[in-house]
């Protein structure tokens, strides 16, 4: 038998109650997340895959034969599969392009107001960020009430006879002005949290410098809150390549729904009448989520801050000596 | 190497856990058609199917009203069967209903319904999805007879798939006008019977107003009681009937009854879309020009404004005398008779407004056997596939039955006309005054068609709904109907080929 020394036990026993300790600690605070990790992400993202490459035969919905990548190539070389998918990436693709460039400037306008703190500011700061909270269901029958074609009270108004929600044009206004309304309260507070917390001693010193107002906002502000805007532009963009509750409230009695159709849309409207599109449906549904990475990838390389971050310093050191 | 060892392992996992899945289907594909065994049923002495307590969960696409109504119809039931069958209701809207049914006959088959009450002309897809059982083999064992000639015939070929009836009928429902009968009267205008008196009555009251002779009365903001007669004023009352492609009653019915007065179908024989028509395209040419008159129109002025995709246009016009008719669901037509009933109480109530079907009112020639169709939809019973006891699908077949047979006007009250001849002609049907007041404005209900059975009636429906909306749309002015359903039918059928 092995003798034990009374350090050595005691070292042992510390050693395996840390262990424990430190698992438990682990499984408490890491468990649930990784749970529902596992449950609402990486098993639907699996399943998606293994959907997107099976055949549905309309009964089930689970696939009744693996097909590889047929359907990707379905609708990558099928007529209305072009027509109608890759119109629809491009619709949701155009209108992100326009609505998140807007909800990150108009919320950075409004949170640099703010930050001036003009009198009453919180009840400011408090009613833009109300829009954000309403159900989109709510606001979108205001907006469906308030833009009425014959009753409406904005063309009652403005006396003018505009179909908000029947002409193409108009009604992606619309569902532009509705991501805008709810929208961008979240980005608002993110932004002046950030404003917040920008270090007044730089605007001194750049004042000190001679720096106008302009550059204090473009050498000091946007820097300071760059990641902040990296993340509002990050999340505005995921968001709007996925919309469809907005366009499905507002413009589902638009005659040409062709034309506005986002991605999201499109995918939902084929799980209509059994589950024979459901394979055609995730292959849809991982392209999009290729393309929105792909998107995100290239945003991400282009704002990220490049190593050797001097690069700001030199910017003022040249600024200063062309002065 | 490692990770692709990995990725294999994780699909085989995903693939693994569907093909158990799979297997929890059960017993889908078990749809006797032939004689059934006697199962679990019990006979008394005289050979009849004893029932002792056999309860029967239903889920009903019936909400609102519609459901208090059918809600007391079933309380009648369970009353009569007290001891033997009861039936228990869920009400879910359509929205939820097939999308509910869907993921509980997937992965609930234990919790699903053994009956089924919703929309007849679905059943195909029904079937398609092994959802239902057909109901001959159980009618015949509970010893209860399906009359075909009693029954609409449309109405019952819906729910027939390859012979067999799958769900059995119990109403026909469609939208229907409404129309101010005092101002009709008043400036001596007759109520029309067909689509060209329609627009005769329609333009001769636009120019009636035009000349400010067109007496008009209703409830404005210039402070009009709405009894006090008035003249409309010379311009701007040009709005006789307004309808709007986004409204329900034009997209789900209108739409379908101008296409049908004019000769068109819906579904081919392969189930694929049969509305790419030129007697299709007439139909709905009518409603073009109901909103864009043009040289070759019957009507030479917009007999409504262009709505756009607004809904329910008609109520506030009406109410208000700027128009003389109205679409309007049937079973909200009780709550506008109360309505005016208050509204007008110093002159005439109710009485100033009646109702007629929609029959004969979009056909350009009235003297064809179809202008008098008027597209429907019905309600059946439909048994499921998931019930496999005998005692309990024979006692639901004695429900539909009894329900068929024995609901009559009450829920033709709320707008649901009878599928059965006999009790459209029982004298217990005549004799209520709500039949002589309204329902029988409604016509007959052998006029009402509903669509083929087709498991593709998602799409066909869809698609020929989209031909509606864009050939009323000033967005499409330019383009011609026809254009516009070849376009539609083009992509429909592609996608069901897709599919197939």
């Amino acid at each position: 038998m092995k003798k034990v020394t009374l350090e050595g036990y005691a070292f042992n026993r510390e050693k395996r109650n840390s262990k424990i300790r430190k698992t438990g600690s682990l499984l408490f605070f890491f468990g649930p997340y990784f749970f529902c990790f596992c449950l609402f992400f990486v098993f639907p993202l699996v399943l998606g895959v293994v959907m997107s490459m099976s055949k549905f035969d309309g009964k089930s919905m689970f696939p009744s034969e693996f097909v590889w990548f047929d359907n990707f190539k379905t609708v990558f070389t099928n007529r209305v599969m072009i027509k109608d998918f890759w119109s629809s990436v491009w619709y949701t693709i155009r209108f992100a392009l326009i609505i998140v460039p807007l909800c990150i400037l108009i919320p950075l306008g409004l949170a640099l107001l703010i930050n001036i703190k003009p009198p009453c500011y919180k009840i400011f700061r408090a009613c833009i960020y109300l829009p954000g909270i309403f159900p989109l269901t709510s606001t979108g029958l205001i907006l469906l009430r308030m833009f009425s074609y014959h009753n409406g009270f904005i063309n009652s108004f403005f006396n003018i006879s505009v179909d908000w929600f029947g002409n193409t044009g108009t009604a992606w206004f619309m569902v532009g002005l509705f991501c805008i309304w709810g929208g961008i309260g979240g980005n608002f507070i993110i932004l002046c949290a950030g404003l917040e917390n920008v270090d007044k001693g730089l605007y001194e010193a750049s004042g000190m410098d001679g720096a106008s107002r302009w550059e204090k906002f473009r050498y000091v502000t946007l820097p300071a809150i760059k990641p902040q805007l990296i993340m509002c532009i990050f999340t505005s963009l995921c968001g709007y390549m996925n919309l469809y509750g907005q366009n499905y409230i507002l413009l589902s009695n638009t005659p040409d729904q062709d034309a506005v159709m986002t991605a999201v849309f499109r995918i939902q409207n084929m799980l209509i009448g059994g589950s024979k599109p459901y394979g055609y449906a995730a292959a849809m549904g991982i392209i999009l989520g290729a393309i929105i990475a792909a998107i995100t990838a290239v945003q991400m390389t282009v704002t990220k801050e490049r190593k050797g971050g001097d690069k700001h310093v030199r910017a003022f050191l040249d600024w200063k000596e062309s002065r | 190497m490692k990770f692709k060892r990995a990725l294999c392992c994780a699909m085989a996992g995903v693939l693994s856990a569907v093909a158990i899945g799979c297997g929890g289907g059960g017993d889908d594909g078990r749809r006797p058609v032939g004689p059934v065994d006697d199962g679990d049923l019990k006979f008394d002495p005289n050979n009849q199917i004893v029932y002792e307590n056999v309860q029967l969960k239903m889920w009903s696409v019936t909400t609102g009203d519609d459901a208090k109504t059918q809600d007391d119809i079933i309380a009648r039931f369970n009353e009569t069967y007290n001891g033997m069958i009861k039936v228990t209701t869920e009400h879910i809207s359509r929205y939820e209903l097939e999308p509910l049914l869907d993921t509980t006959m997937q992965f609930d088959r234990g919790s699903a319904p053994d009956l089924f009450f919703s929309h007849g002309s679905r059943a195909a897809e029904y079937v398609e999805k092994d959802w239902l059982l057909p109901i001959e083999p159980y009618m015949d064992k509970a010893s209860l007879v399906i009359d075909r000639t009693d029954y609409v015939e449309s109405l019952l070929d819906a729910t027939t798939v390859d012979g067999h009836i799958y769900g059995l009928p119990q109403d026909v429902h469609s939208a229907m006008v409404v129309y101010r009968a005092d101002i009709l009267e008043k400036n001596g205008l007759d109520v029309p019977t067909n689509y060209q008196e329609l627009v005769e009555v329609c333009e001769s009251a636009i120019d009636l107003a035009k000349a400010g002779n067109l007496w008009v009365r209703g409830e404005n903001s210039a402070g009009y009681k709405a009894t006090d007669w008035r003249k409309a004023p010379t311009t701007g009352w040009d709005n006789p009937f307004p309808i709007a492609y986004g409204d329900m009653w034009v997209h789900e019915f209108l739409g379908y009854t101008a296409a049908a007065q004019n000769g068109g179908q819906f579904v081919a024989s392969d189930g694929k879309p049969g509305w790419n028509t030129n007697e299709v395209a007439n139909g709905l040419q009518v409603l073009k020009d109901f909103v864009m008159p043009s040289e070759t129109s019957e009507n030479k002025y917009p007999l409504t404004k262009a709505y756009g995709s607004e809904y329910d246009v008609g109520n506030t016009p009406l109410r208000r005398g700027d128009a003389i008719f109205k679409l309007l669901g049937p079973w909200e037509y009780p709550r506008d008779l109360a309505e005016y009933e208050s509204l007008m109480a110093a002159d005439g109530g109710s009485s100033n407004i009646q109702t007629m079907s929609m029959s004969n009112l979009f056909a350009k020639d009235s003297s064809k056997e179809y202008a008098s169709k008027v597209k429907g939809e019905g309600h059946a019973f439909m048994l499921m596939s998931t019930v496999t006891s005998r005692t309990k699908q024979c006692a639901a077949m004695v429900f539909a039955d009894w329900m068929v047979n024995n609901s009559s006007v009450e829920w033709a009250k709320r707008g649901h006309l009878p599928s059965l001849k006999s009790v459209e002609n029982s004298s217990e049907y005549r004799s209520d005054p709500a039949y002589d007041a309204y329902i029988k404005n409604w016509g007959s209900c052998d006029d009402y068609i509903v669509i083929q059975p087709t498991q593709h009636y998602s799409y066909v429906d869809m698609y020929f709904k989209h031909c509606v909306q864009k050939a009323m749309s000033t967005q499409f002015k330019n383009s011609s109907v026809k254009s516009i359903m070849n376009e539609e039918y083009e992509d429909c059928v592609d996608y069901i080929d897709l599919y197939a």
